[in-house]
């Protein structure tokens, strides 16, 4: 009964434009008073609580981190190695976005962040060369969501915060999905180059990309010490986020002489204000999650689920359904903290890995940031490209099938992501 | 009186601007003691998901003054003129029935806590912590009061142009 006054809830506020932040606080304030069980007291408890958890950190570091790459130069360089390096095949700005977008997903954890950085550069770039506004803006979109595929990852961490299981792990589990979708975007991309005569760039030169090596070298360094921290097995992710933020302060300011304190202030202000925003989400998340766990609300449902069916290919299909649906509707960081302590208890009692399941969650919220209403990643770039949201949906729909495949890819086949986990941890 | 509120929400800012650089700070000087100096800080990571808490709480001031905060725009904007209007005073209300609960029992939550200190910094009041609770809230109060005034006299949502999805951390 009280969940039903709990969805009603959410969905009415959140039709009336409600920030998502409150609208989750509020419902549970609303069962609160309803029930008069538990005290009002404990709903900013739980806001500090569901906040102040270390793994989090890594969310405004590398918020940070993604942005000072932006002001000091080091986005630029990547998208110029990024070309010397495929421009040359046909679609090759389009290549070139993909291959970028990986680069940068090294770095930032956010696709927000990659489709601002990225898109900002290559759109028009993109509508120089005779491209149609719409296509370059779908590709943009749909490439910045690899950033949550490769490591480090936003969505990961706070899954990995809410399942209490290894960061390092899922991040590991990320990196040949990753590649994977990278991969198959580019043969989309050279397909449709092929059929609607997209040019090339510049042809391949060893000359070109030894110039582009060597003026990214600063660039490149960022990832390695990301990778290096994350793979060794050195430093936590909050740790590394903070390396990487300090890692671009360092070369922005006194390699590449690009940062000045202006751009830098700037780039402080917007990091604290997104963080504000996302973990505002992330604490009132934790505030309803609460609630929901109290009423013995991941009991019943996977009671309910084994009740209907107890093959798990079978419910595992069913959860990529319901967290399709719910990634359309929320914001990333809401639907893992909502929906995944519910579901973990059944998925634990299937037997199926909690960073098996992380890497799927996290491919499949992806897929939600590219499908309207609630599109963040997409209506990043349409701001950028100027375009409606559908526009941009229709034409990027191919490359967001990309990410669906490859979600059921992890999904069904789990060595995707754990082989490289196992391999990595085997000695 | 316009300028006072601007004031401090520019205020407001640069604090949590403030917040995020100490935070940084913070995780940088802890690994420099853990990998450099190889002594682990015993605060260092609680003391960092306090600073969490609090660049939450007074960003989300600053956001909800700057109208950052993500929503679901889509069918509202169907809506006639004065609907949307309606809907706008609707939804500040809302805000402000949330940090309502949040001060009150916020305030609460620091009495009881009073004699509390932090676990691994003993020097800290956890009421001085909590603090961010009934502030934050106070002035989001304060943040919806000064937009319900702006609304109901016509001069629309925080008196800027209506937000975009760009600052966002996904």
């Amino acid at each position: 009964m009280m969940g039903w006054v709990v969805l009603f809830t959410v969905l009415l506020l959140s039709a009336l434009n409600v920030p998502i932040g409150f609208v989750l606080a509020l419902a549970t304030i609303v069962v609160v008073m309803i029930q008069g069980t538990a005290p009002l007291a404990a709903i900013p408890l739980m806001i500090f609580g569901g906040a102040s958890k270390f793994p989090l950190l890594a969310i405004p570091l590398f918020i940070l981190a993604g942005g000072l790459m932006t002001t000091s130069g080091i986005s630029t360089r990547l998208i110029n190695l990024a070309s010397a390096l495929v421009g040359f095949i046909r679609g090759g700005l389009a290549m070139v976005t993909i291959v970028a977008s990986m680069f940068f997903g090294e770095i930032s954890g956010s696709a927000v962040a990659g489709a601002a950085a990225i898109g900002q550069v290559v759109i028009p770039a993109m509508e120089k060369k005779g491209y149609p506004k719409a296509f370059s803006a779908g590709v943009v979109s749909n490439a910045a969501t690899l950033a949550i595929i490769i490591p480090p990852s936003i969505p990961m961490i706070i899954y990995a915060a809410m399942a209490d299981t290894s960061v390092v792990k899922l991040f590991i589990s990320g990196v040949i999905p990753g590649i994977i979708g990278g991969g198959m975007m580019m043969l989309l991309s050279y397909y449709f180059a092929r059929t609607r005569n997209y040019p090339a760039e510049a042809a391949f030169s060893l000359g070109a990309l030894g110039r582009a090596l060597k003026d990214g070298f600063w660039a490149l360094m960022i990832p390695v010490v990301i990778w290096g921290g994350i793979f060794g097995g050195i430093a936590t992710a909050t740790e590394v986020g903070g390396l990487a933020a300090l890692a671009a302060i360092v070369i922005g300011a006194f390699l590449y002489r690009e940062l000045n304190w202006k751009d830098f202030w700037k780039t402080i202000v917007d990091s604290a204000m997104q963080t504000a925003v996302i973990m505002l989400i992330v604490a009132t998340s934790a505030v309803l999650g609460w609630y929901l766990t109290n009423e013995g609300v991941p009991q019943q449902l996977a009671q309910a689920m084994l009740g209907l069916t107890s093959n798990k290919y079978l419910i595992l299909f069913l959860l990529n359904v319901a967290f399709f649906i719910a990634g359309c509707f929320l914001h990333s960081a809401a639907a893992i903290i909502l929906v995944v302590p519910i579901v973990l208890p059944l998925i634990k009692q299937l037997g199926v890995d909690p960073i098996h399941f992380g890497l799927m969650v996290t491919i499949n919220l992806g897929v939600g940031q590219q499908t309207p209403p609630v599109a963040t990643v997409l209506m990043t770039t349409c701001a950028i490209a100027n375009l409606s949201m559908w526009e941009v949906f229709r034409t990027g729909f191919y490359y967001m099938m990309v990410l669906v495949v490859l979600t059921l890819l992890v999904t069904y086949v789990p060595e995707t992501g754990l082989w490289l986990v196992n391999l990595v941890y085997a000695n | 009186m316009r300028k006072a509120y601007d004031g401090m929400v520019a205020i407001l800012e640069v604090y949590s601007g403030g917040l995020i650089l100490v935070m940084l700070g913070v995780v940088l000087v802890g690994v420099f003691y853990r990998y450099v100096i190889n002594e682990a800080l015993s605060w260092y990571d609680e003391f960092a998901g306090f600073i969490l808490v609090w660049l939450t709480m007074y960003g989300s001031v600053v956001g909800l003054a700057r109208g950052k905060h993500i929503s679901f725009e889509t069918l509202v904007e169907k809506l006639p003129r004065r609907g949307q209007r309606v809907v706008e005073i609707f939804g500040i209300l809302c805000v402000m029935m949330f940090s309502v609960v949040v001060l009150t029992s916020g305030w609460e939550l620091i009495r009881e806590m009073a004699e509390e200190t932090a676990v691994s910094i003993p020097e800290i009041k956890m009421a001085w912590i909590y603090s961010v609770m009934p502030i934050s809230a106070a002035l989001m109060i304060l943040v919806g009061a000064v937009q319900l005034v702006r609304t109901i006299s016509g001069k629309g949502l925080s008196g800027e142009a209506r937000p975009k999805a760009m600052e966002e951390g996904q």
